[in-house]
């Protein structure tokens, strides 16, 4: 009977994900985790299938299913690794949950590198406040840590616009707010009207967009923790493209008030507008490198849409793509050497294209499908969400950032639009070395 | 031609108002020019009271107007690409001359785009496009107090399949009487 209770856990915790992973390509050569389900408290099973959920997704990662482990050990005293070696697993992770006075869970787990048969690290995991799902996901970050030595980004959020009607008189628009795997989705803003251009700042507790609302584009700042709007742009013609500075005191914008789409900054706090570029062309989707000094955009200046820097200081341009004649919307790596964009092939395909921002500017393609917009980037630059359009429908995509790993996030209701990846952000999870 | 006619009434109902004020107040200033007795085409106004009789043959067809005889409204864009087609300019000079003839007439010119490429990039597309039919009224006298522009970029499609014919339908400028 005890069996059959953890099988229909497994059951459940798996469906209640929802999510699709596609393997487009196979991957170059991944990683071989196991992440055995976790003892004690049934939770354990639903924690350890999130973590390699996750590790998957990141496309360094191969986690065997629990079906092909030929056992369950909890702790590593349970370990015996030639039953890992012969599955071929390099890395392995054990442990078991319980609930802490306060009723709290409590993972301790103990990572082992397989072929050297040792544990690399044991840790001790208090979710605190958190829920299980925040739980899972910073197990998931510490161990991407441990073996790639990048923290992992699978604590973080997404913002996008779902969008139902489109196109009709009964159109809805939301801006929503979910996990990076789409789940546990929350409406920011719903509106009749359309809302795109998500944006967030540095420190993850604002969101600039762009929305409708008013039955003209306007931008506005919006506070997660509190759900406080500030209008921060209603100029004649259009207003678009928001992107905060690193230091969360500047908003770049697009404006057409002088009638041609050009790049402003706008101060927040006294709400003054500095002119950028200046020609009779489009200049738009603005991004600042992370010294506050330059953006990158997107500009018509040389005939076609093309990606350019320009320093804040001397106002100088300067091209950075020049592989095709579409090339928009770029997204910085937080490497700050490399950034990826939309470009149109010679078949007229649009996709998310990779490069190098200096040297080399050769770009490497990552998505395979045709109408692909809206890249953007994990904030430790493994994973790049974009949306794209299956059956007349849009969708949203995760790819890693080699290409070789991409995923479908849930989108049963409508048109799923814009995403936005947030940063790193604040939790009150607490690990310890055991 | 039944327009034409109607117009023609209404032209001579403004100038008998006229004449009426210029009775009783010398200080309103009089126009200096004729009442209007050229076409005037009123888009999304109600069909006008037609006249018994047309004085004279109707014509096939007025440049610039629909199968209705209003003007056309909606204007087409080629891909990338925010120029005007000439094949539109009749169709404009016939709203030129509506805001001309009445300056508390208001219109939104919006663009739009279709669904190929960046949003961002789309909305300052759109831009330009309902750009470049404002600059071709203001260029034939319409005052800019009269006209406001809305890009909404490939946010309003009219057409929402993923092909050809759908994304030509998409990539317009319209022009809406307020």
């Amino acid at each position: 009977m005890r069996e059959l209770v953890a099988i229909l856990l497994v059951a459940l915790a798996l469906s209640a994900q929802g999510f699709e992973i596609i393997i487009d390509r196979g991957t170059d050569n991944p990683t071989v985790i196991a992440v055995v389900p976790f003892g004690g408290l049934p939770e354990g099973r639903e924690i350890a299938a999130i973590v390699s959920a996750d590790l998957l997704r990141s496309g360094l990662f191969t986690p065997i299913e629990p079906r092909n482990m030929l056992n369950q050990p909890t702790a590593p005293r349970e370990v015996f690794f030639r039953d890992w070696q012969i599955i071929r697993a390099e890395y392995l992770v054990v442990g078991t949950v319980d609930r802490s006075d306060t009723g709290s869970l409590v993972l301790e787990y103990h990572l082992m590198d397989v072929g050297s048969e040792r544990t690399i690290a044991s840790k001790r995991v208090d979710s605190g406040i958190e829920w299980t799902r925040d739980l899972a996901h910073f197990v998931a970050d510490e161990i991407f840590l441990e073996i790639t030595g990048v923290r992992g980004a699978f604590s973080t959020k997404l913002v996008y616009v779902l969008a139902q009607g489109v196109g009709t008189a009964d159109a809805r628009y939301r801006l929503q707010r979910a996990d990076f795997d789409g789940e546990r989705a929350v409406t920011l803003l719903e509106s009749p009207e359309p809302i795109l251009s998500p944006a967030w700042d540095a420190r993850g507790e604002r969101v600039a967009y762009v929305s409708f609302e008013s039955g003209r584009s306007a931008v506005y700042v919006h506070t997660i923790g509190t759900g406080q709007r500030t209008l921060v742009a209603q100029h004649k013609g259009t207003n678009s493209a928001p992107a905060f500075s690193p230091d969360g005191q500047f908003l770049a914008v697009t404006l057409s008030r002088d009638e041609n789409p050009e790049i402003y900054t706008i101060e927040l706090e006294t709400g003054v507008l500095r002119r950028i570029t200046q020609n009779d062309v489009i200049d738009t989707e603005p991004v600042w490198m992370a010294n506050g000094r330059t953006l990158v955009y997107t500009s018509d200046r040389g005939g076609a849409p093309q990606i350019y820097s320009i320093s804040l200081d001397t106002l100088a341009p300067r091209r950075m793509t020049h592989q095709g004649n579409y090339n928009a919307r770029p997204r910085l790596l937080p490497n700050g050497e490399h950034m990826v964009y939309v470009h149109r092939s010679s078949d007229g395909r649009y996709r998310i294209a990779w490069q190098q921002l200096t040297g080399r500017r050769e770009l490497r393609l990552l998505s395979e499908t045709r109408l692909d917009e809206s890249p953007s980037v994990a904030p430790n630059g493994s994973m790049v969400a974009y949306a794209t359009k299956r059956a007349s429908k849009s969708i949203l995509m995760v790819v890693s950032i080699d290409g070789q790993m991409t995923f479908r996030l849930p989108s049963s209701e409508g048109e799923v639009l814009e995403p936005a990846w947030s940063p790193y952000l604040t939790s009150s999870i607490e690990s310890q070395d055991l | 031609m039944k327009v034409k006619n109607w117009s023609t009434l209404f032209g001579v109902f403004v100038q008998a108002g006229v004449l009426t004020a210029c009775a009783c107040q010398t200080n309103v200033p009089v126009p200096e020019e004729p009442p209007e007795t050229r076409p005037v085409f009123q888009p999304q106004v109600p069909e006008p009271v037609k006249p018994a009789k047309p004085r004279e043959p109707e014509p096939k067809h007025i440049p610039g107007t629909d199968a209705e005889g209003n003007p056309i409204a909606v204007f087409y864009f080629r891909l990338d690409d925010a120029t005007l087609s000439s094949t539109n300019f009749a169709a404009l000079r016939l709203h030129a001359d509506v805001l001309n003839d009445d300056p508390s007439k208001r219109i939104a010119i919006e663009g739009h785009c279709d669904e190929r490429g960046t949003r961002e990039y789309n909305l300052a597309l759109g831009d330009r496009r309902a750009g470049a039919v404002e600059r071709f009224l203001l260029s034939a006298g319409v005052d800019q107090s009269q006209m406001e522009t809305v890009s909404y970029g490939e946010e309003k499609p009219v057409a929402t399949e993923s092909n050809e014919a759908a994304w030509a339908l998409n990539r317009r400028a319209e022009i809406k009487y307020k």
